[in-house]
């Protein structure tokens, strides 16, 4: 499975209705099976709005997604998002929320065989127990867990993350990141993920390439930099390693011109 | 009250570990009681400056009634109320019936008019909240309808209707309509962003969408709407009934007190209606906050 | 804010809104006060030669309004405006605040008052002079075209079928006894319906529509209905009582004490007026006049017809004249003259058709509401006859009854 992404260009309404701000200037990138790769760039430079090309919440200006040849014209069962604020809907409970939007997506699948699923999911993220609480009764944590509960429940071949862990304080997304490659890796059939970052130390430890954003009137990817680190990735011991220290500078280095080109 | 420097911190301070300092104000060592006594406590205090501000409305109704023989004093009023409720359910024939009676009465015809407006008004709030198109072609309507006095609604009531109780209870419906709509509508188009994307990206069906979101979403406006709408209605029933004699309730008892110069009985009425709006409303807000959802803690 | 301003914003703004809507022949807001402009707006104290008179929308206002028009009032150096009131609840209102000094109202009403009926208890309202006779209508819904004219025996059978809705003007009122007399008579079991008070305009609106059943009120709206074929003239007034009392010059007791001789001046120039009504060729002039807009506010056709004594019952039942009893306004001084008797028997049919549980002063209140000593006075200066049946037993002829106002109490007990 491969996605390919070519010259997506994407611009917004300005407020006299005329051309506005050029989020996206040319974006490249083909991702196969199997890759993590993680989107970093300071605000604006546009990864959002590109996660949600892909994702087919918004369409690109000019440009094609393509997943297998297929053009992406809006979303789909083969790509589910977890978004940055959970979005759980506040008045069903866990169980509801990962049924209901499993349900929707996958509207084929036997009412039994989705049940399975949602309670595989559901228990591979530790909340099985808490399943009937509702949303405001459960931790952020919690929450997000059962967003991501919910996302791989609709056996997504790509899964896409919006910042998904910055509401968080550091121990649970610290463990929220190792739950999410378990998910991604043992437990599941999807193969690829994009997740859209602003912590460089989540990127460089989750993904097999980082892709780094840049603000306007640059280049919309200002590089690409592989991480060549074998998995499984401890975090304690990783940081020392020269791979990850090189990959650290490289970003460091990128994203402070951007953001004194910027200033 | 000084501000008390404790070792632990008190109840009300901000967050939890912190010592109080002047910037918190006044601080009061909390009290050793149950939650029981808690509410008690609030309860009287509320009921005490309750009775301090109807002690003030009744001394200066006393104090313009020396001055206007005619007005009635609040002892004659209260003495008509007492003659009224005493027998409130008695019923002597189409022209003479009992308080409670008339009361029962007017709100059968509030309920069946609210009824309506909000079998009308709910969808059609959700109609106009969700599609542009329909929010363009109905807004500019409603503009203009919405303030017209329900009392100019009553001749068209009348007509249509070929009967005086069946106007009233039109007037009612076209008066309750519009919160319930406005409001309905408010909910239905605020839908937050965060929610329509799940619903798009997990490709929710119409049905779907309006079950597990809109509708959840728009639950307590709608009850805002509806609890709007009830009050609005009680209001203009008496109003309808004066203007409606054919119908018997206690907007036609205040009529016919008018007529005779009873204004004893008026303001007795007006004190029965009054006590009888704040409990429709109340049992409004206890399902307003049923329905209405916690605060999402992060 | 004292009374007056309370009652005012009551009194008037009972009705505003919907009459002001519903028919087109009812033009000016009963709301407004003014017909013509120029009030002082302070009260009737403004000046000692102003006077100001409320009138109902009704054909018997006509003599107070063409004193008006015809420049009586005027000529005896009074400066008089005559307002439109809402109501008779407004009406009474603004005579007991002193609002108006004096209006064209209900011969009832003063007793009404008195007796807790239609007000609370004031003596504060007398009578100068009466204003005219006959001329009120019980008028049914077209559903009972098979009624017909006068048959209480069908009247009754009618009524039975359902529970009906009457309506007359106001509690204790001319009105309200002329229904509830004729009920009587049918022998109809009052509890068995529905009397309420409305204005005229709301009743005619409620029969349209078909949620009245039946209502007693003076002219024109007896006419409007039988013409606009919603309804039909059922029983007049005069076919109860031949030549009754009905709209009277009341004044009140400030007004009558205080300012005696412009009261004097005010009934001399009525006098005159009823007097010019009685020639039939004014009638039609008077039609005109009075169906303006700022008086009764209808085609001056529908008014002058019954005006005149001839009568179209409506749904086709034909036409019914009448030569002598149809609305009168002076008959040489028939009219004018205020009768104790009168006054006791509505007092005594207070008792008898159950608006009033225990005996009122029937004497007492005769004396003190009736100004008969002013009447005489004013009469005699405009050498216009008085009668001498001040006390006198008269006739209903509905029921074939006398009435001897030594004796009430036969009255009340009579069946």
């Amino acid at each position: 499975m491969s996605l390919t992404i070519s010259q997506v260009r994407k611009s917004f309404p300005g407020p006299g209705g005329g051309i506005g701000q050029e989020v996206l200037r040319g974006v490249d990138l083909t991702v196969e099976a199997g890759e993590f790769v993680s989107f970093i760039g300071h605000s604006g430079c546009g990864k959002s709005t590109l996660l949600n090309i892909v994702g087919g919440l918004t369409s690109a200006t000019s440009g094609t997604v393509e997943v297998d040849g297929v053009r992406v014209s809006g979303p789909g069962p083969d790509r589910a998002m977890v978004f940055q604020n959970y979005s759980l809907l506040p008045r069903l409970s866990l169980l509801d929320n990962v049924r209901h939007a499993a349900r929707a997506a996958r509207p084929q699948r036997k009412a039994a065989l989705n049940d399975e699923i949602v309670e595989r999911y559901l228990g591979a993220v530790g909340l099985w127990e808490h399943r009937h609480k509702k949303p405001a009764a459960v931790s952020g944590g919690m929450q997000q867990r059962t967003a991501v509960a919910r996302a791989f429940a609709v056996s997504p071949r790509i899964l896409l993350l919006d910042e998904p862990f910055g509401a968080l304080d550091a121990l649970t997304r610290a463990r929220l990141q190792l739950q999410l490659i378990d998910l991604w890796q043992d437990e599941s059939e999807t193969e690829t993920v994009l997740m859209v970052t602003h912590g460089i130390d989540e990127a460089i430890i989750l993904a097999d390439r980082i892709v780094v954003m840049g603000n306007p009137p640059g280049p919309s990817v200002t590089d690409i930099i592989p991480v060549n680190l074998s998995r499984p990735r401890d975090r304690a011991a990783i940081v020392d390693e020269p791979a990850y220290r090189l990959v650290q500078e490289r970003l460091m280095a990128l994203l402070t011109a951007e953001a004194a080109d910027a200033a | 009250m000084t501000v008390l420097e404790t070792e632990s911190p008190p109840a009300d301070s901000r967050k939890p570990g912190r010592r109080p300092t002047d910037a918190d104000g006044p601080v009061v060592a909390p009290a050793p009681s149950s939650a029981l006594g808690r509410r008690m406590r609030a309860l009287a205090s509320s009921g005490a400056w309750a009775l301090v501000g109807v002690a003030v409305v009744v001394a200066l109704w006393s104090m313009v009634a020396v001055f206007s023989p005619h007005l009635p004093t609040p002892l004659e009023a209260l003495a008509s109320l007492s003659g009224m409720l005493r027998y409130p359910f008695y019923d002597a024939g189409p022209n003479d019936k009992g308080v409670g009676l008339l009361l029962l009465l007017s709100l059968q015809r509030v309920f069946v008019g609210f009824a309506l407006a909000a079998a009308v008004g709910v969808p059609l709030g959700f109609l106009i909240g969700t599609s542009p198109r329909a929010w363009k072609a109905a807004n500019p309507v409603m503009q203009i309808l919405r303030p017209v006095s329900p009392l100019a609604w009553f001749p068209i009531g009348l007509v249509a209707l070929s009967s005086s109780p069946n106007a009233a209870v039109f007037v009612i419906f076209i008066t309750a309509l519009w919160p319930i709509v406005v409001n309905t509508a408010a909910g239905a188009s605020s839908v937050p962003r965060d929610h329509r994307n799940v619903a798009r990206v997990f490709q929710f069906g119409r049905m779907a969408y309006v079950r597990h979101v809109l509708v959840p979403h728009t639950l307590p406006e709608i009850v805002t709407g509806l609890r709007l709408s009830m009050g609005i209605a009680w209001m203009v029933i008496v109003a309808a009934e004066m203007l409606a004699s054919g119908a018997t309730g206690i907007g036609s008892f205040v009529w016919e007190s008018y007529n005779t110069a009873d204004l004893a009985g008026v303001t007795a009425a007006i004190v029965l209606i009054g006590f009888v709006g704040v409990a429709l409303d109340s049992a409004f807000l206890r399902i307003g906050r049923r329905v209405a959802l916690e605060e999402v803690t992060v | 804010m004292d009374r007056r301003g309370f009652l005012r914003v009551v009194g008037g703004a009972a009705l505003t809104p919907f009459v002001g809507g519903l028919l087109s022949a009812c033009g000016a807001p009963p709301g407004t006060k003014t017909s013509d402009g120029g009030a002082d707006g302070v009260g009737g104290g403004g000046g000692t030669r102003k006077v100001r008179l409320g009138f109902i929308a009704l054909t018997d206002c006509a003599s107070v309004v063409m004193a008006k028009e015809l420049g009586y009032f005027a000529e005896r150096d009074l400066d008089v405006t005559v307002e439109k009131q809402a109501n008779w609840a407004a009406t009474r209102d603004n005579l007991l605040t002193g609002e108006i000094d004096g209006a064209h109202c209900l011969f009832g009403m003063p007793f009404s008052v008195a007796t807790g009926i239609g007000g609370n208890r004031s003596t504060d309202l007398r009578i100068a002079m009466m204003l005219n006779n006959n001329g009120q209508a019980i008028t049914l819904n077209k559903d009972f075209a098979s009624v017909g004219y006068g048959d209480l025996a069908k009247a009754k059978a009618a009524l039975a079928a359902k529970t009906p809705t009457l309506a007359m003007t106001f509690p204790g009122g001319t009105h309200d006894l002329w229904l509830r007399y004729w009920l009587k008579a049918a022998k109809v079991d009052e509890k068995a319906l529905k009397i309420i008070t409305i204005p005229p305009p709301q009743m005619v609106a409620n029969m349209k529509v078909g949620a009245m059943d039946g209502y007693c009120v003076g002219e024109p709206w007896g006419a409007v209905a039988a013409r606009e074929g919603i309804g039909f003239t059922h029983l007049n007034t005069q076919d109860i009582w031949k030549h009754h009392p009905e709209k009277a010059l009341v004044v009140n007791q400030k007004f009558a004490t205080e300012r005696g001789e412009v009261l004097q001046d005010l009934m001399a120039a009525v006098l005159k007026a009823s007097a010019w009504l009685e020639d039939k060729t004014n009638l039609a002039k008077a039609s005109e006049v009075i169906g303006g807009p700022a008086y009764v506010n209808a085609p001056a056709t529908e008014i002058a017809g019954r005006l005149g004594g001839t009568y179209d019952l409506g749904v086709g039942l034909g036409e019914r004249t009448y030569d002598e009893d149809y609305m009168r306004f002076s008959r040489e001084g028939l009219v004018n003259a205020p009768r104790r008797a009168h006054a006791i028997w509505f007092m005594a049919q207070y008792r008898r058709l159950g608006l009033l549980a225990e005996d009122p002063p029937f004497q007492q209140l005769a004396d003190t509401l009736i100004l008969r000593g002013a009447y005489e006075q004013a009469a005699e200066a405009a050498q216009v006859a008085v009668p001498d049946d001040d006390m006198a037993p008269f006739n209903v002829r509905l029921d074939e009854a006398t009435f001897d106002p030594t004796d009430p109490q036969e009255e009340v007990k009579r069946p």
